[in-house]
C-alpha cells in the first residue's frame, strides 16, 4: 500500500470516529415529567408540581425474622412472615400523578420479593390473596412484571389526583428456596440494605424512567 | 465525504443536536431520532412550534409542542404531542435552548447506545471502530491488487 494510500486511510478512519464521536456525546432530548423520592424517616412522601430534574438516593437495613413461599398454596403463614412498610403519600401540586414504587436490594441479594398496594386492592385483609387476586399466575415472572412492568420499568402504579392523599403500602418478604441453608446454619436474614423508592409521574404511559 | 458534510454543516449553522430517547412526541419525533435546533428569541416563537427546553439545572433537555404563549411572563406552555396533558408547568424564556430545526431519523441511537457506556469504554468502542476501518480497508486494497496481478 502506497503512502498516500496508508495516509488517506488513516484520515479516513479519523473523519469516521469523528462523526460517530459527534453523535455518541450529544445530549439526550427526553419529555416526560416526573419527582422520584425515597421513604424518608418519617415515612412520608410528598410531591408538588413535577420536574424534570428531581432524584434522590438512599438504603435503609432491614432485618426478617422468616422467611417464606409467596407461591406456595399451602404457606399459610405468609402474612406474617412479610414486613408491610406504609408510606403516606400525598399529591401537593395540580395535575394528576401515578405513584410508582421501586425496591432495590444493595445488600446480599438472596430472595427479596416484594409486592406494592393500597387498602382499595386488599382481600380480607390478606397481603397473599391480594397478590393472588392481581397476579395472574403466582411466579416470580408475574411478580416482577407486576412490580416493574414487562419491560422493568413501568409496572403497577396508583393515581393521585391534585390534593390526594393516601397510604402506599410495600410488602417486602424473602423466598425461603433462595436462604435454606442460611436458615438450618442458624444465620440471621439481616444483609438486606433494602431501599425502597417512589416516583411519581404524568398520568400518561411511557412516563417512567429508571 | 456525506457524514463529514452532515456535520460540518450543523457545526457552521449553529444547531445544536439532541438524540430523542422517548416517544411523547410520537409521530413528530421517534426514539433514536436526532433533533436539530437552532436558537431563537422568545418574540420569534410561535404558537405549534416545537422546542427544546432545558431543565433549571441546565443538564436535562425535552422537545415539546408550544400550545401557548404568555407574552406579559414571557413564558410558554408545553405538550407532548401523544400526551394527554399539557406539561405540568410553564417554561420560563430563560430556559428555552432552541426551536426545531430538522430532524434526522436512526442516527440518536449512537448516542442511546454510547449512554449505556463509561466514558472510557465509549473511546475504546471508538479506536476500535478506527482500527476495523484501517484493517478492512488494508485488506481489501491488498486483495484489490492480488486480483489485478492475477489478471495480468
Amino acid at each position: 500500500m502506497s503512502k498516500f494510500k496508508r495516509f488517506s486511510a488513516a484520515v479516513m478512519a479519523l473523519t469516521l470516529v469523528l462523526c460517530v464521536g459527534y453523535f455518541s456525546v450529544m445530549s439526550p432530548t427526553s419529555a416526560w415529567f416526573y419527582n422520584s423520592g425515597v421513604i424518608d424517616s418519617g415515612n412520608s412522601f410528598v410531591f408538588g408540581d413535577l420536574s424534570v430534574d428531581t432524584s434522590f438516593t438512599s438504603t435503609e437495613k432491614q432485618v426478617f425474622d422468616a422467611a417464606t413461599k409467596f407461591a406456595d398454596p399451602d404457606e399459610v403463614l405468609f402474612d406474617e412472615a412479610i414486613k408491610v412498610n406504609e408510606i403516606l403519600v400525598y399529591n401537593s401540586g395540580t395535575i394528576p400523578a401515578r405513584v410508582y414504587a421501586d425496591v432495590v436490594n444493595t445488600g446480599t441479594d438472596k430472595g427479596l420479593r416484594w409486592f406494592v398496594y393500597d387498602d382499595t386492592m386488599l382481600v380480607d385483609g390478606s397481603v397473599k390473596k391480594t397478590i393472588e387476586s392481581v397476579l395472574p399466575e403466582m411466579t416470580d415472572e408475574a411478580l416482577y412484571a407486576y412490580d416493574k412492568g414487562e419491560d422493568g420499568n413501568s409496572g403497577h402504579y396508583i393515581l393521585l389526583n391534585p390534593g390526594e392523599i393516601t397510604t402506599v403500602k410495600i410488602a417486602t418478604w424473602i423466598e425461603y428456596d433462595y436462604v435454606e441453608n442460611e436458615l438450618k446454619n442458624g444465620e440471621a436474614l439481616d444483609g438486606y440494605e433494602v431501599e425502597m423508592s417512589l416516583i411519581a409521574t404524568q398520568d400518561v404511559d411511557g412516563a417512567l424512567e429508571r | 465525504m456525506l457524514a463529514v458534510g452532515f456535520v460540518g454543516f450543523n457545526l457552521l449553522s449553529g444547531a445544536k443536536g439532541y438524540a430523542v430517547t422517548s416517544d411523547s412526541m410520537k409521530d413528530t419525533l421517534n426514539t433514536g431520532d436526532v433533533v436539530f435546533v437552532k436558537s431563537v428569541t422568545f418574540d420569534e416563537l410561535q404558537v405549534g412550534d416545537v422546542i427544546t427546553v432545558a431543565s433549571s439545572g441546565g443538564e436535562r433537555f425535552f422537545t415539546h409542542r408550544i400550545v401557548e404563549i404568555n407574552k406579559t411572563d414571557r413564558t410558554v406552555t408545553t405538550r407532548g404531542d401523544a400526551n394527554g396533558a399539557d406539561d405540568p408547568m410553564p417554561t420560563e424564556e430563560e430556559r428555552i435552548v432552541g426551536r426545531m430545526w430538522y430532524s434526522v431519523p436512526l442516527l440518536g441511537f449512537i448516542t442511546i447506545g454510547f449512554s449505556y457506556v463509561s466514558q472510557s469504554a465509549g473511546l475504546l468502542i471508538l479506536a476500535a471502530v478506527a482500527v476495523v476501518f484501517v484493517v478492512l480497508n488494508s485488506i481489501l486494497t491488498k486483495s484489490k491488487k492480488r486480483r489485478g496481478e492475477s489478471d495480468e
